[in-house]
């Protein structure tokens, strides 16, 4: 079947193509050329004065693994606010805070998004993490295996192997846990909050084995970095939400040695002490190490008013952040040797000094980074706000009149405490596309996707332009998925699934041994049991693995 | 004959998975590393394989018909047991979606003790592979453990080697409630389990006293329930002076009413502990016949545990009114369905109603289902995945025999298509 | 105008949703849109004429007869008028209610009144759990009102109760007043084991001795001078509690839960 899109405004950054009125033909879920000759169209849409930008894909969302289903446990009373009723071709479900898996991929298409990225993919729970996958529909999706604070790599750098060991363990894991990127998340700390040790500085020794987060960071991005892998090592750093942590975070981005190194959720790692209540923004200083360090990028971890509920693997703060807890309700958890994680639910109030500022800093931080290429349009679902509220943060960004009307309205002090109303950039329509779009693609890695240049997957979204930019991105035309229409006028109209997106980098199989020997002294698992193997995604008949090439 | 090592369990809910099987056509044989749990599980007999209507011997694409005409023009079926795997559970959950049905959990009455205090409170817990080698202080409330899972002394407290600890034999094991019924619990050297015995039923007081003791509260009396509280006195600070602590209670072992105001005592005694400079955390116990498994497919699928109904077109959780023994003792449900994969001796419950029965073959009813469809066990006639006690922790079940039957999951979806 | 009235025709298998037929709900209605709304029963949706003859016409005034214990969330969030319920009522009887008087001559069943906000609750025959608690996740139970239940009522109630008054002059079941945060819960008759269990703050206040836990803490006698004046708030009430003879101001104070705060206490008559 040929499918043409006539007349659109295209909006492709991965091409230069930026606002130019082009025709775009499907044929089996790809992007083609304009067939040569006489040839017939068997669906055409005209899409005059409309904007045509590719699947957008949400490189940090919380959207797979155990955290995320205790937060759904936790939360009956959100899911009671916002019952999802199954149709024809939908499944039941529920929305808000933690949605439901289908309801996940349902309202992330009805955005217009095709692919969303699972951050936190914990070795000994990624099963489960590409189980629920598995049952989000739609979009394609992949994770990012944690490492940092796992016994393992802890014992490697205190017998002080050399990198290579590191490396083949770094690869293994990818392998086995089905990864497209690593993780490192509190780096060590995780791990130090298991010998009660209740903070952790980026210089700071972990009681038991001596390391410091500084050294995990390095030798894993440097790991990833000759892997070749192509998503550099993705850092949620030290001291998440604490006052001053803009210290550790500029640290943190030159003590990397300029190794590539994304820095997630940026925003709460900007923080000062500055001011009557000793929390300031730091996101001027963080702004401009961004743009000074290349090999730099980030993804903001937007906050935005309202309830919500943070699920991370970085338990020690989240004990440490358990007081601010709202509902008054919060797990933790120390996990098999390997990570933890902390779900805190959180209401973010306008009228909250510190919310307030959270909110200002994290718009600071997108108006002051200057390359789009950068920077990625987060939220860290749910952790920030639920993904739902992207729309609204995308006309944040656009329209600098509806930033100051809001900005007006927040908590006074935190008004006078921000630069947000000096600020004057507005996003431009191709910003938006390459922040979510072409930037997220160029960053994991991704072949094929993110562009809408011939032999790209026919993920495409079409949007009637708007000057209400959220009006405008809250409800697509068209989505297409593959080639195949899934949204008209922001309504799922027939599902399918997408595929799971993975690097498979070269290991010495000889990492094997050492790992055996460990798993058969201190784990509960065998080693031959804990490898997902790849029947595992696909036995059922509907999931798919990818497997992108590495970096030369 | 074959011989599969490194077999996994989904029976003993401590995911046990360095059992040697030896299989011979379609009988299996534990050879290495069974139990008084797993053996009998894995080696029981396949003795039925054909589906029954009426108790007449079908081909499965009739059964599942009459499955289907069964459930077509129902008011409220139910869908209970939920004994089985994830795959199956994705079927389960979408034939329900689907059909309009109650989803219950037939541990859900148990377990319940532990959602609505996690759904008040929250917790801090841990996984087995902590315990295993940082535990330095093990109590256990209310629950015979080692009649629970067999082997969790051997596999998690008792092991040669710990990473944090010098010797695991100096760990201590404290019973509070229900004393142990074998001496799993006595450690390598000999050193035996201190006892702080009281009935099931008073664990609350007993708890709240334990709470108050730990948050420096005072409390007049001497003892609680046969207990001094200068003994509670004592494991307070035994607590406080552990460096890894942990709790550990079998929700269905609290048979008494409300004991989730017990488990939300006590974890929220977790939380005090943990803001006294000290670690300690809870190991809820669970896992059994897929229990785990179908609350996180429900969870994830609906944001509810498998208590939770679909007839109003979408997921409404209701601990209580959703429970199958009420929807069958009070009228409302008008046809059952029983997915019972792991264990045969799991009968549905006695009703009248139309009864269609997925379970593991060899299942004996004192009166016979209208739909009968044996189905492989998942781990032994298929692959598939079931969750362990500690819940983060998915086993990948192995297939270990050619039977023929067919999986859970591929029974529920072609009903669903039937319909 | 005569009050609407609902008669159920026949006893329903399903349950039934009934929180379309808040009175608020029904202002704007004429009776023939009243009786074409649809009501959740089982997986079918039926039409309020199907299940029950309608007469009168005063949505305000609504009077359910031949109730069932199956009619569930009988006088959901309501806003204002009078529910009268003529046999029994289901689980989530004037759940949330914030104003208006409900009163059932039967009995309740689980979770009657959770979190209630204001307006008054009278039940002739006994209730069931939960009463004037939170649903499962929400930590507010009861926020404010008057649950009178002139029967018993089973175990928890008073859950997380905020505020109020919840008023008994039957017997508890266990674990009265449990995780209660503030309020008072009055009980004529006997209490069950674990009263109070885990209660921060808040008042219950007994007519008979309670088993109490050893978390909570003698703190002697006392004569209370609040206890006339909030006897005297009950004088209106169609019940024992308006007995001036069984009004007292003496009593034993017991302070716990020692488990959490140990703010809650308890007040016996002596």
């Amino acid at each position: 079947m040929l499918i043409r899109l006539t007349g659109g405004t295209v909006y492709d950054p991965a091409s230069g193509i930026d606002g130019q009125q082009q025709d775009i033909y499907i044929q089996n879920g790809r992007i083609i050329d304009k067939p040569l000759g006489e040839f017939k169209v068997d669906q055409d849409y005209d899409l005059k004065g409309k904007v045509v930008m590719s699947g957008a894909i949400d490189m940090h969302t919380h959207i797979g693994g155990g955290k995320g289903n205790i937060a759904r446990t936790l939360l009956p009373e959100d899911h009671r606010q916002d019952p999802v009723h199954r149709s024809d071709i939908t499944r039941s479900g529920c929305g808000h805070a933690m949605p439901s898996t289908f309801v996940t991929g349902y309202r992330y298409a009805e955005m217009g998004y095709t692919a969303g990225f699972e951050p936190a993919l914990l070795p000994i729970n990624a099963r489960q993490a590409h189980m629920e996958m598995g049952d989000i529909p739609i979009l394609d999706k992949g994770g990012y295996v944690m490492l940092g604070s796992d016994d393992y790599l802890l014992r490697l750098l205190t017998a002080k192997k050399d990198q290579k060991a590191i490396n083949d363990y770094v690869a293994w894991t990818m392998h086995t846990a089905k990864a497209i990127g690593v993780k490192v998340v509190n780096p060590g700390g995780i791990n130090a909050f298991k010998f009660n040790q209740r903070k952790l500085d980026l210089d700071e020794q972990n009681a038991h084995y001596g390391v410091t987060p500084r050294d995990i960071l390095r030798v894993l991005a440097t790991a990833v970095k000759e892997l070749g892998v192509p998503h550099p090592l993705h850092v949620h750093g030290c001291n998440l939400g604490v006052p001053g942590n803009v210290q550790t975070t500029l640290d943190t981005i030159q003590g990397i040695g300029g190794l590539p190194m994304h820095l997630t959720h940026i925003q709460f790692h900007s923080y000062g002490t500055e001011g009557d209540f000793k929390f300031s923004s730091g996101a001027a200083q963080i702004a401009e190490a961004i743009n000074n360090n290349k090999n730099i990028t980030i993804d903001v971890g937007q906050i935005l008013f309202g309830q919500t509920v943070t699920a991370s693997g970085d338990n020690m703060r989240q004990h440490a952040n358990h007081k601010h807890a709202s509902p008054n309700k919060w797990v933790t958890m120390d996990i098999e040797c390997d990570a933890g994680c902390g779900v805190v639910p959180f209401k973010y109030k306008d009228q909250n000094f510190v919310n307030a500022l959270q909110w200002a800093i994290g718009l600071e931080t997108f108006l002051l980074v200057n390359d789009p290429w950068r920077i990625f349009l987060t939220t860290d679902h749910p952790n920030g706000a639920p993904f739902t509220s992207y729309p609204h943060l995308i006309r944040l960004l656009m329209d600098r009149s509806f930033r100051n009307d809001m900005l007006a309205t927040i908590h006074p002090e935190a008004q006078k405490m921000t630069t947000l109303a000096s600020i004057d950039r507005e996003y431009t329509l191709q910003e938006i596309a390459i922040m979510t779009r072409a930037g997220a693609a160029k960053l994991i890695g991704l072949k094929d996707r993110g562009g809408l240049s011939a032999g790209n997957f026919a993920d495409i979204t079409i949007y009637t332009d708007n000057t209400d930019r959220q009006k405008m991105f809250e409800k697509p035309d068209y989505v297409f998925k593959d080639g195949q229409l899934v949204v008209v006028n922001g309504k799922v109209v027939s599902t399918k699934w997408g595929t799971t997106h993975v690097v498979k980098p070269d290991f010495d199989p000889s990492v094997e041994k050492g790992l055996k020997d460990y798993f058969d002294r201190y784990l509960t698992m065998k080693l031959g049991n804990f490898k997902i193997s790849d029947d595992e995604i696909i036995e059922d008949g509907r999931g798919s693995i990818t497997v992108h090439p590495l970096s030369s | 004959m074959i011989e599969i090592t490194e077999v996994p369990s989904p029976f003993c809910g401590i995911g046990t998975d360095d059992l040697t099987i030896r299989v011979e056509g379609v009988s299996l044989k534990v050879i290495d590393n069974g139990c008084a749990i797993n053996t009998p599980a894995f080696e029981q007999a396949i003795t039925d394989t054909s589906p029954r209507v009426n108790g007449k011997e079908v081909h499965l694409d009739i059964a599942i018909a009459a499955a289907a005409a069964l459930l077509k023009d129902t008011h409220l079926p139910v869908i209970g047991g939920c004994a089985t795997d994830v795959n199956g559970m994705r079927g389960l959950l979408a034939l329900a979606d689907r059909v309009g049905a109650v989803v219950d959990n037939m541990n859900f009455t148990g377990a319940r003790n532990n959602f609505l205090a996690l759904q008040d409170s929250g917790w801090m817990n841990t996984t087995l592979a902590e315990v295993k080698n940082r535990c330095d202080l093990l109590v256990v409330v209310g629950t015979d453990l080692e009649a629970f899972a067999p082997r969790f002394f051997e596999r998690y407290l008792w092991n040669e080697e710990a990473m944090f600890l010098d010797d695991t034999s100096a760990r201590e094991v404290i019973y509070l409630g229900k004393s142990p019924s074998g001496s799993a619990s006595t450690s390598p050297t000999g050193k035996q389990a201190q006892l702080l015995p009281c009935a099931t039923e008073d664990l609350p007081d007993v708890i709240a006293v334990l709470r108050a003791l730990v948050k420096g509260q005072p409390i007049i009396a001497t003892a609680v329930c046969g207990i001094a509280v200068a003994d509670l006195q004592a494991l307070a600070d035994k607590f406080k002076a552990a460096s890894y602590s942990v709790v550990t209670w079998a929700a269905a072992a609290l048979t008494y009413a409300q004991a989730e105001l017990t488990v939300q005592q006590l974890s929220e005694m977790i939380k005090d502990l943990n803001n006294q400079n000290t670690r300690c955390s809870g190991l809820p116990l669970a896992g059994k016949e897929g229990d785990q498994t179908a609350n996180q497919v429900c969870g994830w699928t609906t944001g509810y545990p498998a208590r939770t109904r679909f007839s109003a077109g979408f997921p409404e959780y209701d601990p209580f009114l959703n429970d199958t023994k009420l929807l069958l003792a009070n009228g409302e449900a008008d046809a059952l369905v029983w997915v019972q994969a792991f264990n045969s001796k799991s009968v549905p419950p006695e009703t009248t109603l139309p009864t269609i029965v997925i379970a593991r073959s060899g299942m004996v009813f004192t009166k016979e289902p209208e739909v009968f469809i044996p189905v492989g066990t998942p781990g032994i006639d298929h692959v598939g995945h079931a969750y362990r006690m500690d819940n983060v922790v998915a086993i990948r079940l192995k297939k270990l025999r050619e039977s023929g039957l067919p999986s859970t999951a591929e029974v529920l979806n072609a009903i669903e298509q039937a319909l | 105008m005569k009050a609407l009235t609902l008669t159920l025709k026949n006893s329903p298998e399903q349950r039934i949703d009934m929180s379309p037929l808040a009175c608020q709900l029904l202002k704007a209605l004429a009776i023939e849109d009243i009786a074409a709304i649809t009501l959740q029963s089982g997986k079918r949706k039926l039409r309020v004429y199907e299940l029950f003859t309608i007469e009168g016409s005063d949505s305000q005034q609504l009077i359910i007869k031949n109730s069932h214990e199956k009619l569930d969330f009988i006088g959901k969030d309501l806003e204002g008028g009078s529910i009268s319920v003529v046999g029994d009522a289901g689980a989530y009887l004037a759940m949330g209610m914030k104003a208006g008087d409900i009163k059932v001559l039967g009995n309740a069943g689980l979770y009657a009144a959770c979190e209630m906000k204001k307006g008054y609750l009278e039940i002739s025959g006994n209730a069931g759990d939960f009463l004037g608690a939170a649903l499962p996740g929400n930590k507010m139970g009861m926020k404010g009102g008057t649950i009178l239940v002139k029967g018993n009522v089973g175990q928890r109630a008073g859950d997380h109760m905020r505020r109020g008054n919840i008023l008994i002059e039957g017997n508890a079941g266990d674990y009265c007043g449990s995780r209660m945060t503030a309020g008072t819960i009055a009980v004529m008759g006997q209490t069950g084991r674990y009263l109070g269990y885990a209660m921060r703050r808040g008042t219950l206040l007994l007519w008979n001795q309670p088993q109490l836990s050893a978390s909570f803490n003698d703190c002697g006698a006392h004569t209370l001078a609040f206890l006339p004046i909030l006897f005297a708030s009950f004088r209106t009430l169609n019940s024992r509690f308006a007995d001036v003879t069984q009004s007292f101001n003496r009593v034993q104070r017991y302070a716990g839960d020692m488990s959490e705060m140990g703010r809650g206490e308890v007040l016996v008559k002596i």
